[in-house]
């Protein structure tokens, strides 16, 4: 049988949610991608719990392109830290600021 | 039944073609060793946007305006892809920003020691997505298009590996950036659900208004604004604003223009295109989030910009007062009465962001060329006394500084003139009235600038050298500031033709 889509949303929400407020209190920068995943995944599973029901191909095909869009950005996001971390020996977005105003 | 690829859509896709293949083969010439690179990657990279904006161009020779305003032939990839003459518009835009930012750049890498090629096909990336983003009808094509863009962006603001401001602009600008895309991609999934498709043009027709009359209907709404909310990022709107002002003063500054025009116009872009295609039927409520946000950003950004004494993060303040100004044509769009009233305001932003990038891009390159050996020359205390070492770039600076406040004979006068016309028209007049307010206050700051170089004492005596390019790109965009501020007509003919068709529907 498969999962109602007011289940999956339900699911979805709640994973939406614990991204959002990983985004919103973690100081480590690591953690913040991961987090932003967190919420990419969501709208995956949206995508495909939405497709199933209304047995349409789209959110799969969109679910797969998501997952190679945030490929990317994990190989960007990681370049950019490392970067961050060669200079200045911190991963803490808190110890960023030098820029104010 | 149609078939899921048609050979013959891919000429539609001609120009990013060519643009892609150009932007790959200056990437691999790049990692030979180097062949005078300093010379060539600039010039290749300006060669192939020559040659995009002339493909685009022969599209407009072969279908002619008119037939592509009501875009029936020019539709590829099942819908998602649309070469419609609004998209040809913002093309045409993008190119001209890349054209311009790759003219002022090379001078400024080499101060900076990071001459690289590159560079040079990221910029070529990023004009690639925004094209395509201008061109999208179908949200798969928005949400990858965007991306490209993206991705290119956050690489270029950190493109200076080893400043820490750089490295620190970066950051932020990528963790709130894809923040944004994860918001976006959420409210996405939820009107993909509540409306069965991707395609913005099935969306607006029907299905926007069965989905408001369904139990789903917060599910869709909620929809709505995740995907506001993740543009409203993208052109740093005030209360998402905050990545701005540090990703633009720590970028390179070319880049820092580039991001401040040409991606901004591309985030505009996506939000007239879902907005005036999938949520029309909605206008009236997202019509008033727009107005919150638009009241936010003028007035913080305006204010905020007074505070300023880097003249990198004073222009990023200004240039969210600017995305609000901007909004009030979408606002009209979503309240006009009338189709006239809501292709008002459509050609009202048309029109302004084109003005806007010339002129902003003329001030960015302005304070490229203050930048010099052992002097960051990004401070407004930087251009005292500019009028005696360097006449000339101090009239350039003036004529972008009063073209940005929009005093009348210059191009940014005519521009806020349509936006805050089209509010009127939609009855928001009191709207029109906080923007006139804005504009007053922002008078003040622009006007320091000014002041700081006709009547202050210059602190050296070190004179300019500005390159050649960079001297064709400032008398561009000033030409462009004065010769359409004194005789508006062709750009707003421009505009007018390159709308929207918004269905009869919209009324």
């Amino acid at each position: 049988m498969p999962v109602p889509p007011v289940h999956a949303l339900v699911f979805s929400l709640l994973l939406f949610a614990v991204g959002v407020l990983g985004v919103l209190t973690r100081r480590n920068a690591i953690i913040i991608l991961m987090s932003i995943e967190l919420m990419m995944n969501a709208a995956n599973i949206n995508f495909i719990a939405f497709g199933l029901r209304s047995h349409d191909l789209t959110g799969q095909v969109f679910a797969v392109f998501t997952i190679a869009v945030a490929a990317g950005e994990v190989a960007v996001g990681l370049a950019v830290v490392l970067a961050l971390f060669r200079n200045r020996d911190t991963v803490y977005v808190d110890e960023v600021h030098i820029m104010k105003g | 039944m149609t078939s899921l690829f048609n050979p013959n859509d891919v000429r539609l896709i001609t120009p990013e073609l060519v643009l892609t293949i150009s932007a790959f083969l200056i990437l691999g010439l790049s990692v030979l060793p180097d062949l005078g690179r300093k010379t060539w990657a600039p010039v290749l990279a300006g060669l192939a946007c020559v040659s995009t904006l002339a493909s685009l161009l022969s599209f407009v020779w072969m279908f002619g305006l008119e037939a592509l305003r009501t875009p029936d032939m020019t539709i590829g990839f099942n819908g998602m892809f649309i070469l419609d003459a609004f998209s040809i518009f913002f093309k045409v835009v993008f190119l001209l920003a890349a054209m311009l930012t790759i003219l002022v750049s090379a001078r400024y890498l080499e101060v900076e020691r990071a001459h690289t090629g590159e560079y040079y096909a990221l910029i070529l990336f990023a004009v690639v997505g925004m094209m395509f983003l201008a061109s999208a009808g179908d949200f798969i094509t928005i949400f990858v298009s965007l991306e490209t863009m993206a991705l290119s962006f956050y690489i270029l603001v950190g493109f200076l590996k080893t400043n820490r401001k750089s490295n620190e602009a970066a950051l932020k600008y990528f963790l709130l950036g894809s923040f944004s895309t994860g918001i976006f991609l959420y409210g996405i999934s939820l009107v993909y659900g509540t409306t069965q498709t991707t395609v913005l043009g099935l969306i607006g027709i029907s299905r926007a208004k069965m989905a408001l009359q369904s139990p789903a209907a917060p599910i869709f709404v909620l929809g709505v604004i995740l995907v506001t909310v993740g543009l409203a990022f993208k052109i740093a709107a005030v209360p998402f604003h905050m990545w701005a002002p540090d990703a633009y003063e720590g970028a390179p500054t070319p880049v820092t223009a580039f991001l401040s025009t040409g991606s901004k116009a591309a985030a505009f872009v996506v939000l007239a295109r879902i907005f005036s295609m999938g949520f029309l039927p909605l206008g009236q409520r997202w019509a008033t989030l727009l107005a919150i946000l638009a009241v936010a950003s003028m007035t913080l950004g305006n204010v905020a910009a007074i505070l300023q004494e880097n003249i990198k993060r004073m222009l990023a303040y200004s240039s969210i007062a600017h995305a609000g100004y901007v909004l009030m044509g979408m606002i009209a769009v979503g309240l006009g009465d009338t189709v006239e009233t809501r292709e008002y305001g459509l050609k009202a932003v048309l029109l302004y962001l084109l003005v806007y990038t010339f002129v902003n891009i003329g001030a960015f390159a302005l304070v490229i060329i203050l930048r010099r050996e052992q002097v960051a020359g990004d401070r407004v205390a930087d251009f005292a006394g500019l009028s005696r070492r360097a006449p000339w770039a101090a009239f350039a600076m003036l004529v972008f500084m009063l073209s940005l406040a929009g005093i009348p004979a210059t191009a940014g006068f005519i521009g806020k003139w349509f936006l805050f016309g089209a509010v009127v028209k939609a009855h928001y007049a009191w709207l029109a009235v906080v923007a006139v307010i804005n504009s007053a206050i922002s008078l003040y700051y622009y006007a320091r600038v000014v002041v700081n170089m006709y009547m202050k004492a210059p602190e050296g005596a070190a004179r300019l050298a500005p390159s050649w390019g960079q001297r064709v790109a400032i008398g561009a965009c000033i030409a462009f500031t004065l010769v359409f501020g004194l005789y508006p007509q062709p750009i707003i003919a421009f505009a007018e033709r390159s709308i929207l068709a918004l269905a009869p529907w919209a009324s």
